[in-house]
Formats: structure tokens, sequence, C-alpha cells
């Protein structure tokens, strides 16, 4: 078990720990400071930089992997009932109209057919082809198809535009795709560039990536009298609940009457914090049917109407000093919007520019087509993909190593120990200094980019707080719970640790359980905060649980309180001690069961207030094919506080894989002329798979941050940030000039090499 | 959802009912082999036979044989997975056992069968889509006879691309098909059973049943096969390179096939790089040169996956790089 701390007798409450992390190799130096914290009263004693783990950040395998692999665990897609009916949306077949009217008695007349709802009234808009219309469920899906396609539904059909390049609000874009408009005056950055010893310029594009969940979006729903009870593919268990409360409210349904199981979730990566239509759809069909019902979408329409990341159409100028430090920074950047013309939005890593003088324009574009959704560090990746590119660029101009420009850019201490450690491991200066002979078929290139998120947890929602129940039970088995889910990120398993460690038991114990919304209040997964939300709830519901049995074993022994320990799976004082098992049967009848209580952030500063990463990427270019092939790739990346070791690392080597795909196949392809998009699955969607990726290692840096008796921070979007920034500087490096669109396809290498 | 449109199911027991029912439904009917194309194509409309004939149950199409001149014969059932570990293909065949591992995924290979890969469908990006866009856009000439092809839209002909693995490398080999009519069996060179077109993309007659495929016996020849495309991981060829070379005991090259997969609706000779090749050694210069004679033949269009510019440019390496397995 974790050493507590003790509280400082002067200032009630407050507490003294120590911050920061130790060296990250022998030549650095650790970093740790000590720091007073007020914990709330009653919450467990921080962990801090000494404390002396047995479980966490060890290599505990997920909990559920077996299940998982086996096929053991259900999804929603996998929920059964007698009678359960299929059910499917009709979608409308054009990018921008009006539905003029919709016929839907012939389809209700089918053979096997229990409901058919309308999902848009006469006259509503179509606002993108996959516009969903009206739903109908039926006894087998061949059935609701034959259904569908009594439907009658006739459209409109205005103008569409699918491509927000083609907007009269759209820049123009030269013969080389670089934006070729005038900047406006600004005497600050103006007067930056004209001073600076080195200034440069570029235009970036990314282009749009679809979430790809390996579980589509929707859900299987069941009434009981107003009573609905749903089995989701979600990310956001009670956001789904309150969802349906509100679009269900005619029907007399309250939130409470609601109840959504999330237990096992395909991903999400930030595309199913709704209930979507297709949630309200299937609660309706499965009301109007009297019957459970499922809806799951199919591939194509996850890939048409399910959001995605936008594309992003950015250009920089900046300049440097003559000792390399950024003195200008101009950025204006377009996003390439789905019909609500919202979320294109991009960031660039700001804490390269230090006092630079710096400007910032952004502008989304819509057009007809699926809308954004979050996707893993909105914005982040395409912004990232262009700042860290023209930092390269920049660099070469200066004839400056790019780690060594980074180095006296960087504002953040802690990443400047990790460029270190990361560029030894990775073996940068050899790699970079490597030459490539000039008729060299195959040239290699090293590139690197920073990785960065701040989400160190929330404690609750606007009326209630984050918590956790835990229970022991007189087998001496453990219970966590809470009713957030676990899209794959691990949260059972950090439940799991957490409380293993608090009680000093094996994790094999513990049973951490997740997705129900009658347990505990937990945020959505979305914005890496479920973890760091969570985890100091587990805590304190560990921690309470275990006083609880203290006071049992106190009471049978005969002795204080204090002087009862509840570690290395022993419970007792020094001389007479029984083993946890044991112990547990002191419980009698009704296990122990406590609510632990996410408190708000001490509200002392952290150590650091987000994360930091860095990556390495290696590349091979066939120059007179084009074809790139990642090598290799080297990432760091701390969490605050690594509780479950394979698992974060695991959520770093996921995104750098996502990452290389982004940067060098995944594209959306749309066609103008019918709106529809022409890739719409996994064989035209190009997603990369085993035999394309690189050798991908990770280091796991933990870090005592010091902002809650846990001290873990969001890890899902950070290492995402950086990895298509890292390839396109590798590729630049090996062939002597920027790709500056990605996926990095062949003919862009090859026109690349043509224009040196 | 996608769905199959409604069909009869034939399971024959042996070749001569299979052909026997194809003959009587004639254009109405399809042989199904592994399922892996003609499935999903059925379900998007590309297909839409009311009669599917199964071959599962047709013993005679599932055995493989060493014949006594030292020839492999294989049933055209036999399936990819099956072909990909078989000792004795990895032995003597190892170009063809590596153009088999190039197929598709080993999930698809585990259903897929070689006689099917041999058979399948020309593809096109303008056919190989939603049967809703293919609607949007009135169609293509391969799905409907009056419409247009969208590729060459003045074209008399479709130009829909020869997109198997295997078909380069056996016509290369110049192995034989067996295949079994109403009038009894003939053989004819793999070759021969393709022409250019992208829809009658086969020669056989409908009703003809392909039962067996004979590879030539192990002797003074290589054949190699060299795929192109966008993701090692799975995905279609949009080049594969398919050449065989018979060499003289002193290394001297006495015949040379080249055939080029993806780049038209057969595997089409590379005519001036076999040329080249003949009376000559293989050397790297050698190697060269008759890979910059293949950029003519390749006939790319359009309406595939990849740039088309490009693809045209990397034909001669990727034919160099075949040819230089070879040795």
């Amino acid at each position: 078990m974790a050493t507590p701390n003790t509280p400082n007798p002067n200032t009630p409450r407050a507490v003294e720990i120590t911050v920061g992390y130790k060296a990250l190799s022998p030549n650095q130096k650790d970093r740790l400071e000590k720091i007073e914290v007020n914990p709330a009263e009653g919450d467990a004693p921080p962990w801090d930089a000494l404390t002396e783990y047995q479980t966490v950040g060890t290599d505990v395998d997920r909990t559920d992997g077996m299940q998982k692999a086996t096929g053991r665990a259900k999804y929603a897609y996998d929920i059964s009932f007698p009678d359960l009916q299929q059910a499917m949306i009709l979608r409308a077949p054009i990018a921008r109209g009006i539905l003029k009217s919709l016929y839907l008695d012939e389809a209700r007349a089918m053979p096997g057919i229990s409901a058919v709802v309308a999902l848009k009234k006469d006259g509503s808009k179509i606002r993108l082809v996959g516009d969903a219309v009206a739903a109908v469920s039926g006894k087998t899906l061949d059935m609701v198809r034959d259904a569908i396609e009594k439907i009658r539904a006739d459209y409109e059909a205005e103008q569409h535009n699918v491509d927000y390049l083609m907007d009269e609000e759209a820049p123009m874009l030269d013969a080389n795709g670089q934006l070729d408009e005038e900047w406006d005056e600004d005497s600050k950055v103006d007067k930056a560039l004209a001073d600076a010893t080195h200034t440069h310029t570029g235009t970036y594009r990314t282009e749009v990536q679809t979430h790809s969940s390996l579980e589509t979006h929707g859900n299987t729903c069941r009434w009981d009298g107003n009573n609905l009870e749903v089995w989701a593919s979600t990310q956001a268990t009670f956001g789904v609940q309150g969802e349906l409360a509100r679009g269900l409210g005619a029907h007399n349904v309250k939130v409470e009457s609601v109840d959504v199981h999330a237990e096992f979730v395909g991903g999400g990566f930030g595309s199913k914090f709704s209930a979507g239509i297709e949630g309200l759809a299937c609660a309706l069909l499965a009301h109007a049917a009297k019957l459970p019902v499922k809806l799951m979408l199919d591939r194509h329409e996850e890939h048409t109407a399910a959001g995605n990341r936008p594309s992003a159409l950015m250009q920089v100028r900046g300049g440097i000093d003559k000792n390399g430090k950024i003195t200008a920074w101009d950025w204006r950047s377009f996003g390439g919007c789905g019909y609500n013309g919202r979320g294109g939005a991009v960031r660039y890593p700001n804490y390269y520019m230090g006092d630079a003088a710096t400007r910032r324009k952004h502008k989304d574009i819509a057009c007809d087509t699926d809308p954004a959704r979050s996707m893993r560090a909105p914005g982040y990746p395409q912004g990232w993909f262009g700042a860290e590119m023209f930092l390269d660029e920049l660099a070469a101009k200066a004839s400056m190593d790019p780690l060594a420009f980074r180095l006296k850019n960087d504002s953040e201490a802690m990443r400047l120990d990790q460029w270190q450690f990361a560029a030894d491991k990775f073996g940068w200066d050899k790699a970079r200094a490597k030459k490539n002979d000039a008729n060299a078929r195959y040239v290699t290139g090293v590139g690197c980019a920073s990785a960065r998120w701040g989400q160190l947890g929330r404690h609750g929602g606007r009326r209630q707080s984050y918590g956790v129940t835990c229970r022991i039970h007189p087998d001496g088995m453990v219970e966590a719970r809470n009713g957030s889910q676990d899209i794959g990120t691990g949260l059972k398993t950090v439940l799991q640790i957490l409380t293993a460690e608090e009680l000093g038991i094996p994790a094999s114990r513990v049973r951490g359980v997740t997705g129900h919304t009658s347990d505990p209040l937990g945020p959505a997964s979305g914005g890496s905060t479920t973890t760091p939300s969570i985890a100091p709830a587990v805590r304190h519901a560990a921690f309470l649980a275990k006083n609880k049995l203290i006071a049992l074993v106190a009471a049978h022994l005969g002795v204080p309180e204090g002087d009862v320990t509840c570690a290395n799976d022993k419970v007792g004082t020094k001389n007479a001690k029984l083993d946890f098992t044991e112990a547990c049967k002191l419980v009698g009848q009704t296990p122990i069961e406590v609510h632990g209580e996410r408190y708000p952030n001490y509200r002392d500063k952290p150590f650091h207030p987000g994360v930091c990463g860095a990556q390495f990427a290696e590349v091979r270019v066939d120059t007179w094919t084009g074809e790139v092939q990642v090598t290799r790739m080297f990432g760091i990346q701390d969490c605050g506080l690594v509780i479950a070791k394979k698992l974060a690392e695991s959520q770093v080597i996921g995104a750098m894989i996502q990452g290389v795909s982004y940067a060098v196949h995944e594209q959306r392809i749309m066609d103008q002329r019918s709106g529809r998009m022409l890739n719409g699955d996994f064989l035209r969607y190009k997603i990369t798979g085993s035999k394309d990726l690189p050798d991908i290692e990770c280091h796991m840096h933990s870090v005592a941050n010091g902002h809650n008796n846990t001290g873990a921070a969001g890890l899902g979007e950070p290492p995402s940030t950086a990895t298509a920034a890292a390839i396109g500087n590798a590729v630049f490096h090996a062939i002597g000039a920027p790709v500056r669109h990605i996926p990095i396809t062949p003919e862009k290498v090859l026109a690349a090499i043509a224009s040196k | 959802m996608l769905r199959l449109p409604p069909f009869t199911y034939h399971t024959p027991k042996n070749a001569v009912d299979a052909v026997r029912i194809a003959k009587e439904y004639g254009r109405e009917a399809m042989y199904v082999a592994g399922g892996t194309d003609l499935y999903p194509n059925m379900k998007r409309r590309h297909q839409t036979p009311a009669q599917v004939i199964s071959l599962r149950d047709v013993p005679e199409l599932h055995s493989m044989e060493v014949l006594e001149d030292g020839r492999l014969q294989i049933g055209a059932m036999v399936t990819l997975t099956t072909l990909e570990f078989y000792p004795h293909l990895k032995a003597h065949y190892a170009g063809f056992a590596h153009a088999v591992r190039e197929i598709s995924t080993p999930l698809l290979r585990n259903m897929g069968t070689i006689g099917g890969n041999l058979l399948l469908d020309t593809r096109c990006s303008y056919y190989d889509q939603s049967h809703e866009w293919r609607e949007s856009i009135d169609f293509c000439m391969k799905s409907k006879a009056d419409a247009i092809c969208w590729v060459a839209p003045g074209s008399p002909r479709c130009w829909a691309v020869q997109s198997s693995d295997s078909v380069p490398i056996i016509c290369a080999m110049e192995a034989e098909i067996e295949l079994a009519g109403v009038d009894g069996m003939r053989t004819i060179k793999g070759d021969d059973l393709y022409q250019d077109d992208g829809i009658q993309y086969l020669t056989k007659k409908p009703e003809e049943l392909l039962t067996k495929i004979t590879l030539p016996a192990p002797g003074n020849w290589k054949a190699s096969y060299l795929k192109l495309r966008r993701r090692d991981t799975y995905d279609f060829p949009v080049l594969g390179v398919g050449a065989c070379l018979w060499f003289a005991a002193d290394g001297t090259i006495e015949k040379a096939n080249v055939r080029l997969g993806g780049a038209g609706s057969y595997a089409m000779p590379a005519t001036k790089t076999e040329e080249l090749l003949v009376g000559k050694k293989l050397t790297d210069e050698l190697i060269a040169e008759a890979g910059a004679a293949a950029m003519k033949p390749a006939r790319t269009m359009d309406n595939t996956d990849l740039d088309v510019y490009w693809r045209k440019k990397v034909a001669p390496i990727y034919v160099a790089r075949a040819l230089k397995a070879c040795r």
C-alpha cells in the first residue's frame, strides 16, 4: 500500500507533498519540489512523488482483455432478446433540399413490420446525403429493408457543394496549392517580420478523417411502461440518459426512468457523445412496436453520417532572430466543415512562441456534408501538422537542427527533458547526420514533433459530483463501480488497480464495473477526462471501505483502530494479523458499501497544468516511385500518474498508429456531382493495416502532479497530436522538400522531389 | 444494410450436373466458388443471377495432385489458404505462392478459391460503387447496355481493370486451364482464357466450368509476381507484374513472358520487354532496359486507386523488380 503523508499540524488539513519526477536518465536531474496542498476533509491523503506503489504503474493486464479477445464481451451490437426487432433508417439521397412529402403507410403494411416512424416532417430541410428521414423496425433486417424500399419520399433538390474549397468564402490557392491572398496589415507582426533574420511562409493542408470506430453507432431499446432501458454504443452514458429523457419528454419520460448500459464500447474517438438520431429513432420504434428494438448503423452510414475530423487549410508566416528565437508568428487557417459550418477550429503549439509577435485568425467554411464531430484532440493534429512542419522549414532556412531549434524555443521545462531523453533513445543525432547518397533510390529521414494536452479532471457536473461505489464482499472480493463507460481506454482496469493499491491487495481480487447509469455519476469520455476525473473518487471510495474493514478488525482483535493497518494482503496490528480474505469474513452477510466522492482538484498550483510529450519518426522513401514507408517511431508521453502502465502504453501506441494512418492514408473522397462519399467502406477508405505499420516504441513518463489525491491526467488525446507532424518532417528530411498536404501519397512525394 | 437479391441455390454433386444446370438457365445462372467476390457484388446489384450454382459439393474440384510428368494440377475449389501453405508449392512455385499470399486478407483467403480468383470480375472506380451512387450517374456500360463508359465517355468498350493477383503469373507461367462444357472437357492456355474487354473479359462460354489449373513441371524456368497497391495490408492491385523466364544452361534467356495486371482489362503482355530479354543474360543493365520498355504497354486509365500518371510512371520500375526476382 502507498504510504500516506502526515498532515501538517500547523495548518489544519494542509499537507506538504513532493511533486515532479525523478530524472529520466542518468545525465538529467531530478525535478522534484515540495508544495503544500489542502485536501478536503475526509479525503484520502494525497499520493506524491515519494510514494512507493505496489500495483500502480505495473504491467497489470487489461481486466477485460480476455473477454474481448474471446468474444465473450457483450457490446450494444451483441444484445439480444426474444422478439427483438431489427431496425434501419431511410436516408436522404440528396445533399441539399427540402423533403416535400413522405408516405409511410405502404411500409407499415409490409409483412413483419412492427413500427415505422418519421424522423422529419414534410417541408424539413435535407442537409446532406444520408440525412435521416424515417426509421422502420421489423422481424428481420431483410423485411425492414423491403419496407424501407416501400417508403415514398419526394424531395426538392437544391444546388449543393461538398467541397469547401469551392465555396465563395474559401480562399484562393495558387498552382502549387499555396494560399494566394494578401495578409491584412498588423503593425506588430509586420514589424517583427521585417526585423527577423530569417522568415518563411507555407500553406499546409489536411483531409477529412472519419472516426472509423470498429463498433458502429447504435443501440438496443426496451420499454417497460414509462421506463426505458437502453444498451448503447456510447462514450457518454449519462449524456445519453439525459438526451433521451429530453427527447422523449412527450412520452412522459423523466431522467430517472431511463437506464443506460454501455458495459463494452467498440471505440468512439469523440463521435459517440450523443444518443443521436439513431438513438432517438430506436427508442421511438421500440415504444411504437411495444417490443425491444435494435438499431445499429452499417459501415457506410457510419462513414457518411456519424461525424468526422474536418479538413483544414493553414498558412503560416514567421520569423526568427539571429539566435534562432522565434520573433514573429502569423497564422491564418480555414476549417472545411459540414453543413453547420462548425467544429473546424485548429490549434497550434503556442509554447514555442515565447514573446514573439503573434496573430491568429480562423474561419470555418460550411459545405453540404456530414458535420464535424470532436475527434481525438479536435483541431490539434491538423494544427500541429501545419505548425511543426513550418518549424522544420524555418529551421532549415536558418540551417539549424530541428531538435536544437525546438530546444531553443520550447518554453515547457518538462518537455525539454523529454526531447533530450527521447532523442537519445531514438538515436536522433546519428540518424539526422546520416546523409543520403545523392543518387540513392531509397532515402531515409527522421523528424520530430511535440505533443500537448491539458486535462487534470473535473469533479462533477453542474448539480452533482462524480462518485464511485466500493464494496467489500464477505468472500474477499472487492468491487469498484462507476456509471461512466470504458470505451477501450481502460477505465475498468483503472478502477481495479487503484482500489487494489489502496487496500493493499492483489489486483486480481478487485472487479471494476463501468457503464451503468444506476451507478454513481461519471463524465462523458471526451477531452481525456475519464481517468483523471474518476481516479480520485476510486481512491476515496477504497479509502473509506478500508477504514470500515479496519474498524471491524480492530473490534475483533480488541485493539484501537489506529493500531490496525490494511496492507500486503493482511489486516491487523504488528502482532496479530488476519489475511485480507479472512478479515472480510467479519463483514457478515451484507457487504461493506461506501460512496467515494470526487472532490474538486486542490486549489493550489499543480506541478504542470497539462501533459507533455514528444515523438520521433523515421521514414524510408522510394524516390523512384514516391512510396513512403514509416519504419520506426518513438514516443514519450506523460499523463500525470501512470496507473496502468500496459494500458497507458497501449493508448500512446494506438494514437501513433492512428497518426500514421492519418499521415499517409486516410482521406474522405466526396463526389461533387451526387454529393455522396465515394469511399464509405473499409476497402476504399484506407486505414493503415498491420503490415504497413512501423516499429513503435513508447516510454511512459510518470509525473507526480499534486492536483488531487491521485494526480492522474488525461492521456487519450495528447499522443495523437504529434504523429502526422513528425512523419511529415521525416519525409521533408528524407527528400529535402516538404510535402505540405496529408495524406502523403506517392504522387505528392514525386511532385515534391521534382519541385526541388 | 446490403442484401442479397433472392436466388435459387443449386448444389450439384458433379461437374456434369453443374454444367447441365448452367446450360439450362443460361444467362440467369452463375457459378459460386468461395463467394468472396460474387456475393458482395450481388449485394451491390452488380450481378443478380436468379440461379446460383454452388461448387462446394463437386469433389473433383477440391483435389490437388502432382502428375507423373511433374506438373501440378490444382482443383478450382482449392482455397487460397490451402495453396499458401502447401509445401510443394512453396518449394517449387515460390513466385506463384507469393502471388497467392498477396491476395486480399487471411480471412478472405480462407474462403476464396483459386478458381474464383482466376475468374475475378474486372474492377473500375465507376463500377465498384454502391447501387445508389451508380444510379445517380445513370450507371455505366458494364451494368447497363445503353449507358456510357465514364472513364472514356466516347469509348465503345468498357475499360474495367483486370484485378486478380493470380492471373498475371498464371498467364506468364503458361499454366493450363481445364474447362468442362456440355460437349466435354477442353484445355486451353491461361492467356487464352482472357480477352481485352472490361465486360466480356473471359473467352469461355457462360456455362463452361473452370475445373482445374495445371502448373508446368519445375524446370529451367523461374516465375515471379510483384504487386503495387496503396497498403501492404490489403488492397486490390493497381499494377501486378507476372514474369516467367526460361533459361538455357549458360543462363541465356530462351523465352520470356511478362504480363501486366491492373493495367488494362486483361493481363497484357509487355511484348517489347519480352523481345529485349530473349537471347540475352539477365544483367542489371538488361533488367533496367527491359523494365523501361514496359512503360508503353501499361495502358493505365483513371479508374483505379492511386494517380493514373503515377501508375504508368512506376510500371517500368515494378517490371524491373519482377525480372530481378526471376534471377
